[in-house]
């Protein structure tokens, strides 16, 4: 397992706007099958680096490998195609477009030839449903609006998206904000489900508490640099939130000296 | 049923149904075959026009220079026509490319500088409407020859005109294209959610500047259409209709803030109100009571789009 390379791996990835920094070679690996969260305080440069994986805006300096390729993604659609999939329960579906719409957004299927191609409306109203039937959203048609799920039910969309094309590493921004206790741990538990289908995923949470039982690691930020990488294995959540707080590394046996 | 009533169009029907139904009663030479074609003709080049116009507000932005795109056009087509024989057509041509130039230009200075369209265009609205009134001297350009151009922008057919069947073509294939490909779906996403599309791989600004200049550029046709109608152009022409199609466009339940409309909505409501327009003057109206009306049938379109909107919402 470890000898294998990562599924993603960053060195020394750094990050300016307008002069200020806020990514600074920042380096990181993200295995197969991972979970990943990365934490930091606000400031940290999180959204920053989600932003390059992405392919929102490209790194100053630094390199990125996905899935064994050098990858330079120059726009969303290229990190989508690499295998990147966003997760965002805010922003990752258009309230005024239907389910059948919003689950094949940017990546319609189309049938005709060249410049005439059309969409295949019932092929993506089948596959769509066939997910939501999957994953237990309350939706009985392919065309119903999206704007009256609730939070938890948007999020289990995006991931029965990303699971239908194939997505090698989920990125959930801030999952569990305004979710409730049910839909936080259905969110979390379907994070788990990612790990064990092969899928990695990158968490971005404020709340250690909440996804310090499903990570396999922790990579701190702190004001645009990598403080540390933890395993939950050798750190409680406390530990693991005085490190934020503290901006160093922080552990209990240096505190009961 | 209620699938039904949620459909952007449905205001633009029941309004249409409900007016001529009035003015049937009023004045029953209201839906005689000449009324009908004297209204439809009115449309076309209204309903032309609107019909870029709900493209644009679609995708969450406006373009206020239409009516004066709808002038520039066909102004630069006799100009060039008049001078040292220019061929018409080629004249029409160039002129169809100033239009979509206007477009353009509005929609890299909206896009790469994040300027609001609304601002954009109401500059260039009026650079060009001061442009065309210095080049013109504010008189009417005519162009009195008979043309092929002309009979196939707008010929009359009994009491309908050509133009009638442009309004349907190009409104019959947008509102195709936005239900039935990936751009049409773009379209929709970059107004609905202009991040969460960018996030989802599509390229917010292409789809928006496309959207410009399909704008400018069916605003220079309709103004083409108008001066093919009356054999010249009045610099002067023009400023309501950038009104009456933004209107049109409301009652074809367009959503200023973008990612809902319909396009078949958007031709019934430009119907709607050069209806509304001959209707009043049946009715034995004053026929300055229009613009009051066509107020009101706004306020009514933004109620009804609201409430359906809040409705959507509310389930939520």
């Amino acid at each position: 397992m470890s000898r294998e390379p990562a599924l993603l791996s960053a060195r020394g990835i750094s990050k300016s706007f307008g002069g200020i920094a806020a990514l600074q070679d920042v380096s990181f690996d993200v295995g197969h099958a991972e979970v990943v969260g990365l934490v930091g305080d606000n400031g940290a440069g999180k959204s920053t680096f989600i932003s390059i994986l992405m392919g929102v805006v490209p790194p100053d300096s630094g390199s990125i490998h996905f899935d064994g390729q050098v990858a330079r993604f120059r726009s969303p659609r290229d990190a989508r195609e690499a295998g990147i999939e966003p997760v965002y329960q805010q922003s990752s579906l258009v309230d005024l477009m239907n389910l059948w719409r919003n689950f094949f957004l940017g990546r319609e299927i189309t049938r005709g030839i060249g410049p005439f191609r059309i969409l295949d409306k019932r092929a993506m109203k089948a596959a769509s449903m066939e997910i939501v039937r999957e994953i237990g959203v309350g939706l009985r048609a392919a065309d119903e609006g999206v704007s009256n799920l609730s939070g938890g039910e948007r999020q289990a969309i995006c991931i029965g998206r990303s699971m239908h094309f194939d997505a090698k590493l989920l990125l959930l921004d801030e999952p569990t904000a305004a979710l409730s206790v049910r839909e936080t741990q259905r969110v979390l538990r379907f994070a788990e489900e990612s790990r064990e289908r092969g899928v990695s995923v990158i968490i971005v949470d404020h709340n250690i508490h909440h996804i310090y039982p499903i990570v396999d690691k922790f990579v701190i930020l702190e004001r645009g640099r990598k403080l540390t990488e933890i395993r939950p294995s050798d750190a409680s959540a406390e530990d693991v939130i005085k490190t934020i707080s503290l901006g160093r590394r922080f552990d209990a046996e240096e505190a009961e000296e | 049923m209620t699938k039904l009533l949620k459909r952007p169009e449905v205001g633009a029907i029941a309004s249409l149904l409900v007016i001529w139904t009035i003015f049937a009663v009023l004045a029953p030479r209201f839906l005689s075959s000449a009324n009908m074609g004297n209204i439809l003709t009115a449309a076309a080049e209204m309903g032309i026009i609107a019909v870029g116009m709900a493209l644009l507000i679609i995708t969450g932005e406006f373009d206020i220079s239409v009516g004066s795109v709808f002038v520039l056009a066909p102004t630069v087509m006799l100009k060039l026509a008049a001078s040292n024989g220019f061929p018409l057509l080629g004249a029409f041509l160039v002129a169809m490319v100033v239009a979509a130039c206007v477009g353009l230009l509005n929609g890299f200075l909206t896009l790469r500088f994040g300027f609001p369209s609304f601002i954009v265009t109401l500059a260039s609205m009026l650079l060009i409407s001061g442009i065309i009134l210095a080049l013109t001297g504010g008189f009417v350009t005519s162009y009195t020859t008979k043309n092929l151009l002309f009979d196939v922008l707008t010929r009359r057919i009994g009491s309908f005109r050509v133009s009638t069947l442009w309004m349907l073509a190009i409104g019959g294939a947008m509102a195709f294209l936005l239900d039935n490909t990936r751009y049409g779906n773009s379209v929709y996403a970059t107004g609905g959610s202009p991040a969460v599309a960018r996030k989802l791989g599509i390229n917010v600004h292409r789809i928006k500047m496309i959207n410009f200049v399909l704008c400018s550029a069916l605003a220079g046709f309709a103004g083409c259409i108008g001066t093919a109608r009356v054999f010249s152009v009045n610099p002067t022409a023009g400023f309501d209709l950038m009104f009456n199609a933004a209107a049109a466009g409301f009652i074809g339940g367009c959503l200023i803030t973008g990612g809902r409309g319909s396009i078949v909505g958007t031709v019934l409501g430009a119907v709607l109100l050069s209806s509304l327009s001959s209707g009043l003057i049946f009715a034995g109206a004053s026929p300055y009571w229009y613009r009051a009306f066509v107020g009101a049938i706004i306020l009514l379109a933004v109620i009804v789009n609201f409430a359906v909107t809040k409705g959507v919402r509310r389930v939520a």
